[in-house]
């Protein structure tokens, strides 16, 4: 209906139509559907295609991700991860989202978004050195801690899973809280005002109408974080030493350390088909929540 | 008994005084138009009646206990506002029956509540329509449905008909006129438009600055404005003011109009307002019935509007109004001049 309405009658020409659009796709084929491709052949390789070596069509690769525990767990944990730093960005995000949206109004919100975006500015392996800094023992939050509490000794976060946690919620949670505050301040304040003129008290009004109208903004946020947080390598590796072993750095390693390709391929389409599945699980409660 | 009373309220925000010291009593199922014109203060009053903010002074009473410490959850008032705000993610009737459900109404009677309330709206059949798929006038029935729904103490509306069109909003005061009197509730209607608090209300308060200039029936405050704002704001008025002079009211070179009543006697000056159509124009040196006042001007204008005539006159550098029906008598032409006659208790003293 919009089509036909638009302009002066008639529909769009095939030929605007791809003078408008083919750029685009020309730019989507040759810098996301050609290298996938190109990964996905190497995912069913025997052997990177370089120089002399001999490579032939296989299903090893995928074969391997079922035979051994090790990738199934690794991938496990690495899902489990996801869920946790998406949780964690949820709960710190959306309050804060709130009060942004909600309690503060005028430069103070200004002041206060600009920190919020602060960390986008920064290089991302600066921001996880600096975690560094802060939670090694003798760390700036070691000393902090026991200068308050003696008694405390050595806090020993540096290289422990809560280490890589903190890490990746300070980098993901400003995604949360802008598709958060973009939602929230669609809700109009006379919206929650007649809640309460009709009796609701704050519980009821979070459950039955701030929740479920900002919830578009909580899934964008959610999807936003999950997805790279289940493939990071940076924070895992540099925060968690021993224990930063997850799919994400497996998979670097197969590209930049063992040099077996297909494997890392097949590695990374297998997360990106969990990843799939698991929202196609979720779309009906997504839609539910979209109202 | 007054359902509400507000006694000596005042409020500021920051530098604003949005109320100084408004004292009202709006009686038990009357329909209150609350007038004047934007940011004055009347959305604030309406606030602190439903208990949004707390005032800075005073009190107010619903249905005769003082609900200063009762927040807006408990104070049982239906509130309608200028942007409808009805909630995107429910539909129609479960927006209705939100009110009810946070009372924890059982279900069926929930339904039969419901479904009454779209009746008296005229929706019903649109129970399971969600509001971005209503027209203006039917989003504004529903907020009004949910609103009266849970049988609130009293009917709060906000400027509820300022974002329809002329047409919608006439048969939307129709419609809401007959709902209020089908229920029975007292009605706190706020509104800048003084045609709409004329046609629609028993009792106008007009506020001006955040303080009540004047507060009564609509005919009372129509005839006999107190202030020469309450005059001007609602319907028109012509305002002469000069010196008193043995209770008439001087205009120089021995032209003097005789009030309505005496003037305020300790005033050394008064003012007095006219409505145009007690004004009438005759020819000139037309000799006026013994008692009335008049006064000699030139036609500026005439203005035919069909079922009158509006004359701009010429008078003393300033300018006048008279309404004349059309009768089909002779009309005077721009550039003649006349003379312009009235009854002396169309003459009001106003204060300035
Ligand atoms: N929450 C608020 N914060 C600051 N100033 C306000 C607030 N609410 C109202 N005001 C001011 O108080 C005055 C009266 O406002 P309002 O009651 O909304 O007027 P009206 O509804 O008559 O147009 C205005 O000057 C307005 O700017
Ligand atoms: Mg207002």
């Amino acid at each position: 209906m919009a089509a036909q309405s638009a302009g002066g009658g008639g529909r769009p020409t095939v030929r605007t139509l791809a003078t408008l659009l083919g750029p685009a796709y020309v730019w989507l084929l040759l810098t996301i559907f050609l290298p996938l491709s190109a990964m996905l052949y190497f995912s069913f390789l025997s052997d990177v295609p370089v120089g002399a070596r001999e490579a032939e069509l296989t299903l090893e690769n995928y074969a391997a991700f079922f035979e051994r525990d090790f990738y199934r767990s690794l991938m496990l944990r690495s899902f489990q991860l996801g869920a946790v730093v998406t949780g964690l960005c949820l709960l710190i995000g959306f309050p804060c989202a709130y009060i942004l949206a909600k309690s503060i109004k005028g430069r103070a919100r200004e002041a206060l978004f600009l920190l919020v975006i602060l960390p986008f500015w920064t290089n991302a392996l600066v921001r996880v050195f600096s975690w560094t800094m802060v939670l090694r023992g003798n760390g700036v939050l070691e000393r902090a801690v026991n200068a308050v509490f003696p008694e405390v000794g050595p806090l020993g976060l540096m290289f422990t899973y809560p280490a890589i946690v903190v890490g990746l919620v300070h980098s993901y949670l400003p995604y949360m809280i802008l598709t958060c505050y973009v939602s929230l301040q669609a809700i109009d304040d006379d919206v929650i005002d007649a809640a309460r003129a009709l009796g609701a008290g704050w519980g009821t009004i979070l459950r039955r109408l701030v929740l479920p109208l900002a919830a578009p903004g909580m899934i964008a946020g959610a999807v936003l974080i999950f997805v790279p947080v289940i493939g990071s390598f940076m924070e895992p590796r540099i925060l968690g030493g021993t224990q930063g072993t997850f799919i994400g750095t497996v998979i670097e390693d197969q590209f930049t350390a063992v040099f077996n390709w297909p494997l890392g391929a097949a590695l990374s389409f297998l997360m990106l088909g969990f990843v799939l599945a698991l929202f196609a699980l979720a779309a009906p409660a997504f839609r539910r929540l979209d109202g | 008994m007054a359902a509400v009373s507000v006694s000596g309220v005042s409020k500021r925000f920051g530098p604003v005084q949005a109320l100084d010291g408004v004292s009202l009593d709006f009686a038990n199922g009357g329909f209150f138009a609350l007038l004047g014109p934007s940011g004055c203060g009347k959305t604030t009053l309406l606030r602190l009646i439903a208990g949004f903010d707390a005032p800075d002074a005073g009190q107010i009473g619903i249905g005769g206990e003082r609900v200063d410490g009762t927040p807006v959850e408990r104070r049982n008032v239906g509130m309608m506002f200028q942007s409808y705000a009805l909630f995107p993610n429910m539909t129609v009737a479960d927006n209705v029956g939100f009110g009810l459900r946070v009372r924890s109404v059982p279900w069926p009677e929930r339904r039969r509540r419901v479904g009454e309330a779209l009746d008296l709206v005229h929706l019903s059949g649109l129970g399971d329509r969600r509001p971005h798929q209503l027209s203006g006038g039917q989003r504004q029935r529903v907020a009004l449905a949910r609103a009266i729904v849970i049988a609130p103490r009293v009917l709060l509306l906000d400027e509820p008909l300022s974002a329809l069109d002329k047409a919608l909003r006439v048969s939307m005061q129709v419609e809401l006129r007959r709902i209020q009197r089908e229920v029975g509730i007292t009605t706190i209607f706020v509104t800048h438009d003084q045609e709409e608090a004329l046609s629609l209300s028993d009792r106008i308060g007009i506020l001006r600055d955040g303080r009540l200039v004047q507060e009564g029936p609509p005919r009372a405050l129509y005839e006999r404005p107190a202030t020469a704002f309450a005059a001007t704001f609602l319907g028109e008025a012509n305002l002469f003011a000069g010196p008193v002079d043995g209770g008439r009211i001087s205009l120089g070179d021995g032209a003097a109009l005789c009030p309505s009543g005496p003037p305020d006697p300790g005033a050394a000056t008064a003012t007095v307002a006219v409505r145009p159509e007690k004004m009438r124009v005759t020819a000139a040196a037309t000799v006026p019935e013994t008692g009335w006042n008049w006064l000699d001007a030139v036609v500026e204008q005439h203005i035919f509007t069909g079922s009158s005539l509006t004359y701009l006159l010429a008078w003393r550098g300033g300018s006048l109004k008279v309404f004349e029906q059309t009768l089909g008598e002779a009309v005077a032409v721009p550039g003649e001049a006349v003379r312009v006659v009235w009854r002396p208790e169309h003459t009001v003293p106003v204060m300035p």
